[in-house]
């Protein structure tokens, strides 16, 4: 085994040592400069980035394809072992999910009959595309996942990133077949979410951990555990209403929000064809996707929202209750700490048939209801 | 020919811990369903330059160290050059110590391994803090330590083998 010289032979051999460690400098100082370089640059360094993600995305997926197939097993043979209870636990979720089905139809159809009274224009829907997630964040850094898609699938920065519960977070760097989304829980994430309960605005802060911090809210905000987060769609960035999660923490100054979205369980999101709005006098348009040619996107048409032209409700007032069940809040263990939508025998009866909505989807839960609420 | 091919089969030789190392830093990334775990993921290139620098430096050169590196910082998708510069450092301080290292028994390489791991550990999380201005938690930090040095155990017999197979054997 070759062994390299030691302090006596640098001494012996001043020449040697140095073309030891000349090379040893040279690559400390390409790595700090391409650390300031980074840091200095950064749209210089997200391009360079949108251009490595191209190779670095399909090499992990292929190498991550074995992980996946063990991942895989391991839920089938856990599934397995508790068949039954896993069963009997998807059949109820069935029948209470049948229930709102038929609320949101009917709320759906009301919602359209209102609309054509009041003469509003048809909303347009968002196109969205499905796409397999390649990568954990992997790191205690970043908190950031890659996606097998990029611009050449329509994918472009600042698009809302979700699953199927919710906002999971959104694109930052663009390659030509894979994109890479900032998860609301990394430290540089700041979206714009208002409380339902309340209408209450805020930044939602990703902080590394995984319940984001609820930030600049009023200061006489009221919020309280279980209250529902939506996007606001302040700035134009990201649509409005789009759900983010639940209140889980309030302590003082301090709010958590739980992501609605499930973060152990990306292996595909949605990324929203929604263009952010750059100035205030320009429109948003939501633009089409170009159609897939890969077998792991398929087009898909996101949750229904305001023409984007619309510039946010002053009042942000949901058209209907949150029909996803990671978002429904838990029944509250005391009486006060009630959502206002379980209206109580004394509260006065609900202004519309959207303010009613909720405390009819919170009857239909079989959760017991807390005292003096519900039906 | 026959000193071409012999030429050819040595630097594919050498090139096997490069390429383990590129492989080794995908491993970090592919998504194993836990946020949880890909927070605290040990770093497996750290405890291949490390292995490779002491009992095989001809194989882990400066080049391969700086390179295996900064494709980890790709995947990360934070600074560039954060993942090169550590895995730079540990290739230069090791072979400054090798001939110290090389004459212990494992246990005492393994904890040279923790020894330099816990300091590069303290140089990532300074330097991340530098370049993102956030204070970031320790304990994550810890924790990967932790995980990387009880990593090194298995992955140096893993190394052990493949450095007989191409080394002892060819």
């Amino acid at each position: 085994m070759r062994r390299s010289g030691g302090r006596a032979a640098r001494t012996a051999n001043p020449e040697r040592g140095l073309a030891q460690r000349l090379p040893f400098a040279i690559f400390v100082a390409v790595s700090f400069g391409l650390l300031i370089f980074s840091k200095i640059y950064p749209t210089l360094n997200e391009q360079v980035q949108g251009v490595l993600i191209d190779v670095a995305a399909p090499v992990v997926d292929v190498l991550g394809e074995p992980v996946t197939a063990i991942r895989g097993f391991g839920t089938v043979v856990a599934d397995t072992l508790n068949g039954a209870e896993k069963v009997e636990a998807l059949r109820a979720e069935n029948e209470r999910l049948q229930r709102w089905r038929n609320v949101a139809m009917r709320l759906d159809g009301e919602n359209a009959q209102l609309r054509a009274l009041m003469r509003v224009s048809d909303e347009m829907q968002i196109p969205s595309i499905s796409t397999r997630v390649v990568s954990d964040p992997g790191g205690p850094f970043v908190r950031a996942i890659l996606l097998d898609a990029g611009a050449g699938k329509g994918v472009g920065k600042f698009q809302p990133v979700m699953d199927p519960s919710g906002v999971v977070g959104r694109i930052v760097t663009v390659g030509r077949q894979s994109s890479r989304a900032l998860l609301l829980t990394d430290l540089n994430s700041r979206i714009p979410v208002f409380i339902r309960r309340t209408g209450d605005r805020g930044i939602l802060v990703g902080d590394n951990s995984d319940r984001p911090k609820l930030a600049y809210l009023p200061m006489q905000s009221s919020a309280r555990i279980g209250d529902e987060v939506f996007t606001s769609g302040d700035g134009g960035i990201f649509p409005s209403k789009l759900p983010v999660g639940i209140v889980d923490f309030v302590d003082g100054d301090t709010v958590r929000v739980k992501l609605a979205a499930d973060l152990s369980r990306l292996d595909f999101v949605n990324v929203m064809a929604y263009v952010p709005l750059e100035k205030p006098e320009q429109s948003p348009v939501a633009q089409p996707l170009a159609l897939p040619s890969g077998p792991s996107v398929a087009v898909e048409t996101g949750p229904e929202r305001p023409p984007v032209a619309f510039a946010p409700p002053a009042d942000p007032v949901l058209p209907s209750p949150s029909l996803i069940p990671a978002l429904r809040p838990p029944a509250p263990a005391d009486p006060a700490a009630m959502p206002e939508a379980s209206a109580t025998p004394e509260s006065p009866p609900p202004a519309s048939a959207e303010d009613a909505a909720p405390a009819e989807a919170e009857s239909l839960d079989e959760t017991p209801a807390p005292s003096g609420g519900g039906t | 020919m026959a000193a071409t091919l012999h030429r050819a089969a040595v630097a594919m030789r050498a090139g096997v811990p490069f390429l383990l190392g590129l492989l080794l830093a995908v491993l970090s990334f592919v998504p194993y369903g836990s946020p949880e775990f890909s927070v605290i993921m040990p770093s497996l290139t750290l405890p291949l330059v490390y292995y490779w620098t002491l009992y095989r430096a001809e194989a882990m050169p400066l080049a391969a160290a700086f390179a295996i590196g900064l494709w980890q910082d790709i995947l990360v998708g934070g600074p560039l050059g954060l993942m090169a510069l550590l895995l730079v450092v540990t290739r230069g301080v090791i072979e400054s110590q090798r001939q110290v290292l090389l004459t212990q028994p494992f246990a005492v390489g393994w904890m040279g391994f923790a020894l330099i791991s816990a300091a590069l550990s303290a140089l990532a999380w300074s330097l991340a803090g530098l370049w993102w201005d956030h204070a970031f938690a320790v304990w994550p930090f810890i924790a990967h330590w932790g995980l990387g040095t009880a990593a090194y155990v298995p992955l140096a017999v893993g190394f052990r083998q493949i450095d007989k197979l191409l080394y002892e054997k060819a």
